[in-house]
């Protein structure tokens, strides 16, 4: 892994090898149950909203209008407006506009 | 890689249909995002979520208008699949942008999914999915 845990190898957990883990569940059970939890009413509205346009819909969630915020209470809607004004800047940076 | 390419691809068919999207999911750009998704994770199983969340973001304009909810439910399948509850919605919409633009290294995300990722039963509840009418 990193730097980090070859400095502290007391403080870290083994890491568990893929070749040894064993999926908790079927793929199917496991994508049923990931799917239950996608928000499709607001999913539906973003796509319509924002096209499957990234930027558009960050600079939508740094303004707090995002379909997905609407359940949020208000810290976490002030966390995501921060995480998405923030990954603006980064990919802005990186588009060099 | 826990699931294959193939199982990828019917799941994320599944969804297409569940959803009423018209969506081609080619088997060798999953083919690919699996082979990039074991080489960012090095054999380390905790480091298995961030890696294919990584690889398909990456290859999101592939996905089409399966990848806004197609790439963070396998995620999260994958999680699940570790025993582990993806405790994160619009925050993976954020983050999937800032892979796309190459705007987070891999350490990076994998920090962030460090903190989201909880074994099943702890951690704050999913929310209630809204059916659409």
């Amino acid at each position: 892994m990193s730097a980090h845990h070859s400095a502290h190898p007391e403080n870290d957990p083994t890491p568990v090898p893929t070749s040894n883990v064993r999926p908790a569940m079927s793929a199917k059970e496991a994508f049923a149950l990931a799917w239950a939890e996608i928000d499709l009413e607001a999913s539906r509205e973003a796509a319509t909203l924002y096209g499957g346009d990234e930027l558009i819909e960050l600079e939508a969630i740094a303004a707090g209008t995002h379909p997905k915020q609407r359940k949020l209470d208000a810290p976490e809607l002030d966390d995501t407006k921060r995480q998405a004004a923030g990954a603006l800047v980064q990919i802005r940076n990186k588009l060099g506009a | 890689m826990l699931f294959g390419a193939d199982e990828l691809r019917d799941l994320l068919g599944r969804l297409a249909a569940g959803q009423d999207i018209v969506a081609h999911v080619d088997v060798a750009v999953l083919e690919a995002a699996i082979a990039e998704a074991d080489q960012l994770a090095a054999g380390r199983a905790e480091a298995e979520v961030p890696a294919i969340f990584a690889a398909l973001a990456r290859r999101s304009r592939a996905l089409g208008p399966l990848a806004q909810d197609g790439i963070p439910t396998v995620a999260r399948a994958f999680a699940l699949a570790h025993g582990l509850r993806l405790t994160a919605d619009i925050e993976l919409d954020i983050l999937r942008a800032r892979v796309l633009y190459g705007a987070i290294t891999f350490d990076e995300l994998r920090a962030v999914f460090a903190a989201k990722l909880h074994p099943l039963g702890e951690g704050p509840p999913p929310q209630a999915r809204k059916r659409p009418r």
